[in-house]
């Protein structure tokens, strides 16, 4: 606890003189009686003795005493009574001493031989009032450091060229530094190469506008490994400090950041973990898709070998009655056999049949081939960069690769803009966001229960600087109480099992926090909803 | 064209993908002369062309808009438990098999073999053509389940429930059932589990099919079924256990000693178990007749096949042969099953040690013992017993049986 000092000199004042000569003794005594309480005593021990007794304001010291002789005395008087403050007393030869006592601690000094009543009384006010100036300063002192040396926080003060003026010890309990080394420690050896920059740049700006900054960097320990801070910079208002100051007060956030990566690697996974429970349902519905036309292709195939060993038959039959007939005379038994051959072969059949069954298998080989191509498309092997993406093409890929989620619930309405401008986006989680839209609908429309099919309609255009996605479904709708909540992760209206609440928050991190778009939902219950997602047609 | 020798067989055709069923229609083409066939584009259509005229075989796709191939099965099953009905899909949608694990017979998946599909058609269709009784074919063609021991049922439940079982452990409880054999073995013998060659251990079956979906089979889709007492009083479901699990046995251990395969082994265990089945469909169904038929058996000291044939039309061999043939078990089981009184008729004939000679010995050598007296036992065959393979070690066999 700090004691706080009387700030007026007005006031009683308890003075302690120590002067060996009697005469000069009483002399003080008389002249100080009217400021205070005075007390005197003729040598140092009793002094300290008596100022152990009842502490004192001012101490009037001579420094030629019995039992001590020049600086020592002030020395100990400082030491018993390190609030008091000190006038020194001293004949005219030692004047080099008495000033020596200032810079030990003494208030003032008084020459004994031109001492007089007003100089005296001056002399013992003054000093009272700086010493207690001098209290103040050092019990504001006390305080910054009592709380600089046992913040956890980390406390510096720069100047404006980065020098610190002052680092608080968390500092080096946090870093491992010794206090030389830190203070040997430029910025540039401290902080992390990459975070640099911005620490300047926050800096500068302070210095420049006054505004206070928040910022984060890492900082080196001792070990080589970093610490993440969080820092806030404020400028000292000091009007008549001639150079600028900056308080920095930085906290070590790596739990924060250890939970915030934690909680990122947790998104990825179930991001992953979406991604594959997507993957894995549609390959399910890919293979019914690939392996429905597998089938008619091979049964087309099949039919077509029976229909041309057939054809052989007849042609082998044909040829041989050629070669039977000379002439216009033909072998009657050859004709009629290979009548007999033409009626059994079921000719009118393949003739029939023979042309529809090659343009069917032509068909299921397209139908293989537009799923084979738009799963390539889908999966979008270019990689995970930034590019220019034909966002239609988009969309029908990911329609036709999750057909077979839809076509059984729904029918589909692609309203696509023949004339919209490419995007820059990321298409591999483009077409997840797609996908995860179509899958809703068409849960939202299972979920009326309905045994009609429902209708998803998807239609682009180009609003401005936007293009406009709009993914629209005729299903059960959002009621108002949830919608707010739908782009959270894990929130799900949908039986366990049937998903893990991930759709829409990918749908939103993908538009809105990697493309800088927007998504806006209508949605009326028992009618349906849409998603209008809009992306921005330049890089923010 | 000659008359028709018999009636041509109705075959219904279900797929909401047109292109299928034409390229179905061109390529079937060549079984006009046999096959009735019809190709219809959804379920509502085909319970329609049904209920007109039944089908003897169903073959339907399992997604299509509106109601699905389950839902179709389901309802045929009910209303037309006779028919033949079989599974061609693109794609194992585990939730919807589950949905059908009782009304669909067989499953293949797209894209098919022409001539698996053939054949898998004219081969259900021959195993009803054996079934002379109408009612029979009817109770047959709509049995989800065969009734399981409850003890063991009970004990295959608390095995489930424990977090340390594994396959092997469950693999032990199942073979001793017959009915949760013959389940588990329809299942993972059918194309949506993609399986290429055929399992006839239910511990293999197990572990293939994975604990996971075996528990929920078990528990959540109660693929099993803990049974109540038979209502014949002659023969109690205990007594046709306890015979099917020491035939199977004892077949197990003729092989072993002729130091067959082991899957071979294997395969007699199961063929073993199983052989009665037709007994415990007869009892479990028909219990008025099988009373009579057992009271025919004493009265005019008939082999119990006769006295069968006598009461129902058909006897034990010719119904268990149905049933497991048309879940699609493994042929040596359905040959064990049909042909244990008669091995030389098998298809592996007698000439060498066959899980199907094997049962026959053991279900023959049996007799002396009292318990299995409700049985029929075969007589040996005589041709089998001079065989080079078995008389130099009959001894040895009979001895192992009978200790």
């Amino acid at each position: 606890m700090l004691r706080t000092p009387s700030l007026s000199a007005q006031v009683s004042q308890s003075i302690l003189i120590v002067e060996d000569e009697p005469a000069l003794s009483s002399l003080y005594e008389r002249v100080l009686s009217r400021q205070g309480t005075v007390r005197c005593c003729a040598s140092l021990e009793t002094a300290l003795e008596a100022l152990h007794v009842h502490p004192c304001e001012v101490v009037l010291l001579d420094l030629g005493l019995p039992d001590s002789q020049g600086l020592e005395g002030l020395a100990r008087i400082r030491r018993h009574a390190p609030e008091a403050a000190v006038v020194i007393t001293t004949g005219a030869s030692d004047e080099n001493l008495a000033l020596e006592a200032l810079r030990n601690g003494a208030q003032d000094y008084l020459l004994k031989d031109r001492l007089d009543a007003s100089t005296l009384v001056r002399a013992i006010r003054y000093a009272l009032e700086r010493k207690q100036t001098e209290n103040k300063l050092h019990q504001v002192e006390e305080l910054f450091l009592g709380v600089a040396d046992n913040m956890v926080d980390l406390l510096s003060i720069i100047q404006t060229d980065g020098t610190r003026i002052y680092t608080s010890p968390s500092y080096c309990r946090l870093l491992g530094y010794s206090g030389e080394e830190l203070s040997e420690l430029s910025r540039k050896d401290l902080v992390y190469p990459d975070d640099l920059p911005g620490v300047l740049e926050a800096l500068e700006g302070l210095f420049r506008d006054g505004i206070s900054r928040r910022f984060e960097y890492r900082i080196r320990r001792r070990d080589g490994g970093y610490v993440p801070l969080e820092s806030n910079a404020a400028l000292i208002l000091d009007v008549h400090a001639p150079n600028p100051k900056a308080v920095l007060i930085a906290r070590d956030i790596s739990a924060r950041k250890a939970a915030e990566a934690e909680r990122e690697r947790m998104e990825v996974e179930l991001r992953q973990a979406q991604k594959l429970e997507s993957i894995g349902q549609l390959a399910a519905g890919i293979a019914h898709e690939i392996n429905t036309p597998i089938q008619y292709i091979g049964d087309n195939t099949s039919f077509l070998r029976e229909a041309f060993e057939a054809l052989g038959r007849i042609v082998e039959r044909h040829q041989a009655l050629l070669d039977q007939c000379q002439g216009d005379r033909c072998p009657p038994e050859e004709v009629s056999a290979a009548r007999r051959v033409l009626e059994e072969a079921d000719l009118g059949y393949y003739l029939d049949e023979v042309p529809k069954a090659l343009a069917q298998t032509l068909e299921g080989v397209n139908r293989v081939t537009r799923i084979v191509g738009a799963m390539k498309d889908f999966s979008h092997p270019g990689g995970d960069a930034k590019c220019w993406t034909d966002i239609n093409r988009s969309i029908e890929s990911t329609v036709t690769v999750c057909r077979n989620e839809w076509k059984y619930a729904a029918d589909m309405e692609l309203d696509l803009s023949p004339s919209l401008p490419w995007v820059p986006c990321y298409p591999a989680e483009f077409n997840q966001a797609i996908l995860n839209l179509v899958i809703n609908a068409v849960h939202a429309i299972e979920a009326n229960q309905h045994p009609d099919k429902g209708i998803i309609r998807i239609g682009t255009r180009q609003v401005g600087e936007t293009v406009e996605i709009l993914v629209q479904d005729s299903g059960c709708g959002i009621p108002d109480v949830i919608r707010d909540r739908v782009f959270d992760p894990f929130f799900t209206t949908k039986p366990v099992g049937k998903g893990i609440g991930q759709g829409l928050s990918i749908v939103h991190a993908v538009i809105v926090d990697k493309l800088k778009g927007s998504i806006h939902l209508d949605s009326e219950v028992g009618k349906g909803t849409s998603f209008r997602l809009c992306l921005p047609l330049r890089e923010v | 064209m000659s008359e028709e020798p018999i009636r041509r067989k109705r075959v219904l055709f279900v797929d909401d993908e047109s292109l299928v069923l034409q390229g179905l229609q061109r390529m079937l083409r060549g079984m006009r002369s046999e096959w009735d066939m019809t190709f219809v584009e959804g379920g509502p259509q085909a319970l329609e062309a049904m209920r007109k005229q039944p089908f003897d075989v169903v073959v339907t796709d399992m997604r299509m808009p509106g109601m699905n191939g389950a839902q179709l099965l389901n309802t045929l099953a009910g209303e037309f438990p006779e028919s033949v009905r079989i599974v061609l899909s693109g794609h194992a949608d585990q939730d919807l098999i589950t949905q059908c694990l009782g009304s669909a017979h067989q499953y293949l998946s797209k894209p098919c073999d022409p001539d698996l599909l053939k054949r898998l058609i004219n081969e259900t269709c021959r195993l009803g053509d054996d079934i002379a009784n109408e009612r029979v074919r009817k109770v047959v063609g709509s049995i989800e389940r065969l009734p399981s021991v409850p003890a063991t049922y009970q004990r295959l439940s608390e095995t489930l429930a424990q977090e340390e079982t594994t396959a092997a452990d469950l693999g032990r409880i199942i073979e001793q059932d017959m009915g949760m054999t013959v389940k588990i073995l329809k299942l993972v013998n059918s194309a949506f589990f993609g399986l290429r060659r055929e399992l006839t251990s239910p511990t293999e079956a197990v572990a293939y099919l994975g604990m996971e979906t075996v528990r929920s089979l078990v528990l959540a889709k109660g693929i099993f079924e803990a049974s109540e007492p038979l209502a014949t009083r002659r023969i109690t479901l205990d007594a046709i256990w306890a015979h099917g699990l020491a035939v199977g046995q004892g077949a197990k251990t003729i092989l072993r000693l002729l130091k067959a395969s082991e899957h071979d082994q294997n395969d007699a265990l199961t063929s073993g178990l199983l052989h009665d089945i037709g007994t415990l469909i007869l009892a479990r169904h028909f219990p008025d007749l099988y009373d009579k038929t057992f009271d025919l058996v004493d009265s005019e000291n008939l082999l119990l096949h006769v006295a069968e044939q006598r009461v129902l039309g058909v006897d034990h061999t010719e119904v268990g042969a149905y049933l497991v043939g048309l879940w699609g078990l493994p042929p040596v089981i359905v040959e064990s099953v049909r042909f244990h009184h008669e091995p030389a008729l098998s298809t592996g004939g007698i000439h060498r040690p066959t899980p199907v000679c094997a049962v026959h010995l053991a279900d023959g050598m049996l007799r002396e013992t009292p318990a299995h007296a409700a049985f029929e036992h075969p007589a040996l065959d005589p041709v089998l017993l001079q065989t080079q393979w078995l008389a130099n070690n009959l001894e040895a066999i009979r001895g192992s049986l009978h200790t």
